[in-house]
């Protein structure tokens, strides 16, 4: 029966079902019809980025035959390199270690040094309404979600640099798709080489070879940066630095250099940025096997407004306060040292039941036989104007 | 059911076509980027035009999902610790769907045989698509704004006569046969 009416009105069914499900889709991003389908786009990157690795070595074979005479000539000079930088290897040692105790003596954390994974790109995808890399690397070499992926270029005084190309957007065994800095959901914390402005650094620029910087500011303390100032000068091929203040990258790695100045957003100034990675021609990129900062990833879990309360002397602590005068309450042999040093601060009228767990009092429930005659809770050690 | 199979076996074709950017260019002037044709839509156009709305529709809707798989978003807020990224699945099916659909209808109106109205149809519904995918993508998202709607739609149209010529040969769709 259901057949039958389904059958003679096949084509109104058939569009009903197509669009209620992908409306269906679009609503309910995390189904599992999605990840499905997931799946099947990074095989389907991974098939497509192998096609196209071997397209292109086919069509540049001929070039690289023509190349390789001169790349010999470059590897010789290269050795004789490194044989000069293995000689000046102990005054490299001696810096890092003057460095360090520099750093230990100004009381900074040391340098973190983080192992990186070269991938060879397989396939670059900039002509779609999400642009990706594809690279032959996964999760079978240590690759994760969101970790960086740089590449070496030229600066633009023609030295071999490290530059921002993305971050890693997913990854199966033995390939991962790259979201390029160029995607217009990238979004990293920046500074500017030389004056140390921060900004944060947009791929949604408005144009498909260029980054923005948003936000951009005069201040060099990130807790003062809030508005322009009109001395604010954009100066054009000036370096721009990932910041390391998202979590992601590490700081100082090059990003790309100011090409002008971009339109005004409200109170902020902007400025477009061209990449020093050339996006649309990688072969090599580099992963770094760092993961997200903890801050990063469970901020959001772990934040309570209770942390913003914190002072000098310590966390807040809570008392129980009753209606009826109640005598301050002397120390019991159940108070324990720590607890006693806990309250021997400005906290001193802390009665023994709220730094006794037994009582209940931590967790918001009353002690037996005093539910009627309890008051909110009140912070003792902040100094609040009428709060009592 | 060998037909079926024939048009998925096209369909995936189409799709890493496209997906390994085919005959794209890239310009510097002018921040253009790298554009190319979309070998999936000419292939979902074409099979709507000449075996009309149903087979246009699912086409489309398969075709969407395609090209969906790689639509990949940082998820629920973008924020780094939102448990990393996720596909957005089913903008381009809903868009291929409608235009597959849509050009069905149309079929029996429209000259399928002649090269400058193909080209017209073709920009018209690469343009339209690109056009309704991209405000989709941006309510639900971001608003791309280095999507370019105008070049590939070009690049598609321009691009267009000779693939109808390829796949009618290769499915062997004839005047004769309409």
């Amino acid at each position: 029966m259901l057949i039958d009416i389904l059958s003679r009105n096949r084509n109104v069914a058939s569009l009903t079902f197509c669009l209620s499900f992908s409306i269906l889709c679009i609503l309910w991003q995390s189904n599992p019809f999605a990840q499905g389908v997931g799946y099947f786009g990074m095989l389907a990157d991974r098939i497509s980025g192998t096609l196209s690795s071997g397209l292109r070595f086919t069509g540049t074979l001929w070039v690289e035959l023509d190349q390789y005479r001169e790349l010999e000539q470059k590897y010789e000079s290269a050795q004789a390199a490194i044989e000069q930088y293995r000689l000046e290897k102990d005054k490299f040692d001696l810096l890092t270690a003057e460095n360090l105790q520099l750093r230990n003596a100004l009381g900074f954390d040391p340098h973190s040094e983080f192992k990186e994974v070269r991938a060879e790109v397989l396939g670059i995808r900039l002509n779609s309404i999400s642009p990706r890399i594809i690279i032959d690397k996964g999760s079978d070499d240590g690759l994760r979600p969101l970790m960086p992926v740089l590449a070496r270029a030229h600066d633009l005084e023609n030295n071999l640099v490290r530059c921002v190309v993305g971050v890693v957007a997913a990854v199966d065994s033995s390939t991962a798709i790259v979201q390029p800095i160029t995607h217009p959901g990238f979004r990293m914390g920046v500074r500017i080489e030389e004056t140390g402005e921060w900004s944060i650094l947009s791929g949604n620029s408005g144009r498909a070879t260029q980054v923005q910087l948003q936000y951009l500011t005069a201040n060099n303390a990130p807790e003062q940066a809030v508005l322009t100032h009109s001395d604010i000068k954009i100066i054009k091929n000036r370096y721009v630095l990932s910041s390391g203040d998202g979590g992601i990258f590490p700081p100082g790695i090059p990003v790309g250099v100011i090409a002008e100045e971009g339109p005004r957003d409200g109170e902020f100034r902007t400025a477009y940025v061209t990449p020093l990675a050339p996006i649309s021609n990688l072969d090599i990129v580099s992963v770094v096997l760092k993961s997200p900062e903890k801050w990063a990833t469970g901020w959001e879990q772990k934040e309570r407004w209770e942390e913003h309360l914190e002072t000098e002397f310590g966390p807040p602590v809570y008392t129980e306060t009753t209606e009826t005068s109640k005598p301050a309450p002397q120390p019991t042999p159940r108070e324990t040292p720590s607890a006693a040093n806990a309250a021997a601060g400005d906290a001193a009228a802390v009665p023994a039941e709220d730094l006794n767990p037994d009582t209940g009092s931590d967790d918001g429930q009353p002690p037996a036989g005093n539910q009627e005659t309890r008051r909110p809770r009140r912070i003792q050690n902040l100094d609040i104007p009428g709060s009592n | 059911m060998l037909e079926s199979g024939l048009i998925a076996l096209g369909m995936l074709i189409s799709y890493f076509l496209k997906d390994i950017q085919f005959l794209s260019l890239t310009f510097e002037f002018m921040n253009t980027g790298t554009i190319g044709p979309d070998f999936l839509l000419i292939f979902v156009i074409f099979f709507s035009l000449f075996r009309g709305e149903f087979v246009g529709l699912w086409v489309g809707f398969f075709a969407g999902i395609l090209e969906d798989g790689a639509n990949w978003v940082l998820g629920d807020g973008g924020m780094a610790g939102s448990g990393g990224f996720v596909p957005i699945v089913g903008i381009h099916a809903l868009v291929y769907s409608i235009t597959g659909f849509a050009l069905g209808k149309l079929s029996q109106v429209f000259d399928r045989y002649q090269t400058a109205p193909i080209i017209a149809l073709v920009f018209v519904s690469a343009f339209l698509v690109r056009f309704f995918a991209w405000t989709i993508q941006g309510i639900v998202e971001d608003f791309n704004k280095n999507y370019s709607l105008i070049g590939p739609a070009v690049f598609t149209a321009v691009i267009s006569p000779i693939w109808f010529s390829f796949l009618g040969w290769l499915y062997r769709i004839k005047a004769a046969e309409l």
